[in-house]
């Protein structure tokens, strides 16, 4: 059977991209056009060897606003690692459209910096050649110094100066992904985009690079896009945890914003109020309801655009 | 520590070699019964001398070509030093046009497995060909020696790096790949700091194995065609009737044979990298 036709819906209708800077700062920033506008995507592999065709996921729609922290949760084969290589353009979808600042994303870019789970640092290279060699590409008018200096502000701000002139084969593997996430921040990308970037690492490393992960996303407030799964790790990290069923086939059953205060840190997290509602909300979803979402129809050119759920507090037991 | 063991017991073996070399080359008593003028005719063996000369008598033909490896007294008396040159020169001239053909062709047929699947059944063709058997060829079509010495060179060189090149270049590990994808990396930047330096280990063990075969193959392509070079050396030596000779040219092209490929491994071992 041949392929499915190549179909890609229009972009969605949206409000006009530029905020008039006549006009006071919007009060609503979550009315503001979003910066990464993912319609109607579906991936299917064709036919081969007598198997039908296998669709991966279809019809996924969701939007990320700049400087917010998404986490895609779903279970293994479900999609994700695809889903993050059509975001980052490495991939193409066969149906639908990933729109990045008002233009169609149609293959890898500079405006979006990746962060691969297995580090893909090159070998050959110290600490500083593989950050000056994301710099020298993405500033290339850039002084050889001036690129250096670039360099050693993102290596410092991943706390590796001391190891700037190191062989990635001398690293641990926690160090070697602050590398990769040293090399994803100095492009200064519109987007980050990370394919469960601590998914190899112990659980006492893992800790320590999310609690730098999260000083480093409120710091510089870099709109980011990572896969985990890992409960506690998105509960950490995102502002919306996208959750996505079981494959194939999949869909994004629904979008849970996080209703953690910004000042949460990963040692208080069990102490916040709103901590065990939204874990049981996640682990319900992962250990039971991934498995039996409703796939609803698909609207023409919008895909299925999921629910948005606000976890509530679990009730008080009357006096 | 272990150094110093093993270079002892190096040692060892060189003295039990030469011993047994000694031994076994000795001179016997002369057979006294024949006529001394017969005996000048039979050569040594009737002398009682053993025909196959012992260490002093390398070792003291060594010292004479070491003290003046470079003399020039004609076409058919030139210093052991001249004559490893002029094969040096042949083995790196044409060991250096298989580079300068082989590397980028391996890089083109390495990045496109459409490349790799129409040439594999030319190379897999011509790459068990002896490269002297290309030499009659050669001889009628560019009808110099020398050059087609430097052509059978460059022949048996240009397979192993043809086929290390294409394959360090097919095994870049996709993820650098994607890397250089997503830094907007162009196709020639890409090529000289990403698949280059992913592929160099491979691509010097190749020239490693190429320089390797082409330093054999010289000797017996000088053989065969003459004129000058260590092989030439080796022929010449063995109508002059002096062994001893032939075992200083033996000794001289394992060392000048060492010296390449250890300097290969020296540049191998610059481009290599731990993962
Ligand atoms: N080339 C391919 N052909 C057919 N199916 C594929 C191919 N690549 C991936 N898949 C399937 O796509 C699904 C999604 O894979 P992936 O995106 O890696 O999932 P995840 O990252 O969520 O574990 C898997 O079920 C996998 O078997
Ligand atoms: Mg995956």
């Amino acid at each position: 059977m041949p392929p499915p036709p190549y179909r890609r819906s229009p972009p969605m209708l949206q409000a006009p991209l530029a905020h008039d800077p006549r006009l006071p700062p919007d009060p609503h920033p979550a009315s503001a056009p979003p910066l990464i506008e993912v319609i109607n995507l579906g991936l299917t592999y064709p036919a081969r060897r007598g198997q039908p065709p296998f669709c991966v996921f279809e019809g996924l729609s969701f939007t990320i606003q700049k400087g917010k922290f998404v986490c895609l949760l779903g279970h293994s084969g479900c999609g994700k690692t695809s889903l993050l290589n059509i975001l980052a353009g490495l991939q193409k979808p066969t149906d639908g459209a990933v729109v990045l600042a008002g233009k169609e994303v149609t293959g890898p870019s500079l405006d979006r910096g990746v962060i691969f789970q297995h580090y893909a640092l090159m070998p050959w290279r110290s600490v500083l050649g593989n950050i000056t060699f994301a710099v020298r590409s993405r500033y290339p008018q850039w002084s050889k110094t001036r690129g250096r200096e670039h360099a050693l502000k993102y290596i410092e701000l991943v706390g590796l100066g001391e190891a700037a002139n190191k062989r990635p084969s001398e690293l641990s593997g926690g160090m070697k992904q602050r590398v990769g996430i040293a090399r994803g921040l100095a492009i200064e990308p519109l987007m980050l985009l990370m394919d469960e970037p601590l998914g190899a690492l112990d659980a006492l490393t893992r800790g320590s690079l999310q609690d730098e992960l999260r000083r480093i996303v409120t710091e510089t407030q870099q709109t980011s896009f990572m896969i985990t799964h890992d409960i506690d790790e998105a509960i950490l990290l995102a502002d919306r945890i996208v959750l996505m069923s079981n494959g194939p086939n999949a869909v994004i059953a629904e979008i849970v914003n996080n209703p953690l205060p910004a000042t949460r840190t990963r040692e208080g997290l069990h102490h916040e109020a709103m901590y065990y509602p939204l874990r049981n909300h996640l682990m319900d979803f992962l250990v039971a309801r991934s498995a039996h979402v409703e796939r609803t129809t698909i609207h023409p050119g919008k895909g299925r655009v999921p629910p948005i759920i606000d976890v509530q507090p679990d009730p008080t037991p009357s006096p | 520590m272990e150094y110093v063991k093993s270079l002892i017991v190096t040692l060892l073996i060189l003295a039990a070699l030469l011993g047994v070399w000694a031994a076994g080359t000795r001179d016997g008593v002369a057979d006294t019964s024949v006529d001394p003028e017969l005996a000048a005719l039979l050569g040594p063996s009737a002398k009682g001398e053993s025909p196959v000369p012992g260490p002093e008598d390398v070792g003291a033909a060594v010292w004479g070509h070491l003290k003046d490896p470079f003399y020039d007294k004609g076409p058919n008396d030139k210093g052991i030093g001249t004559q490893l040159f002029f094969s040096l020169v042949r083995v790196l001239g044409g060991f250096g046009l298989a580079v300068i053909v082989a590397v980028p062709l391996g890089f083109v047929i390495g990045s496109s497995p459409l490349m790799q699947r129409s040439l594999e059944p030319f190379i897999q063709i011509l790459k068990p060909v002896s490269p002297l058997a290309w030499m009659p060829l050669a001889l009628y079509v560019i009808k110099d020696a020398a050059q087609s010495s430097i052509f059978v060179i460059w022949i048996c060189s240009v397979w192993p790096l043809l086929i290390n090149t294409a394959f360090g270049v097919a095994s870049v590990r996709p993820e650098w790949l994607n890397v250089a994808r997503c830094h907007e990396v162009g196709w020639l930047r890409r090529s000289f700091t990403v698949v280059l330096p992913a592929a160099a280990p491979t691509i010097l063990t190749g020239m490693k194995i190429s320089i390797g075969i082409a330093w054999l193959v010289i000797v017996a392509a000088e053989m065969l065609v003459g004129g000058t070079g260590i092989g030439y050396f080796v022929w010449n030596e063995w109508n002059n009737l002096s062994l001893t000779n032939v075992i200083v040219a033996i000794f001289a092209i394992g060392v000048v044979g060492m010296v390449l490929d250890q300097g290969l491994a020296g540049l191998t071992r610059l481009v290599s990298y731990e993962e």
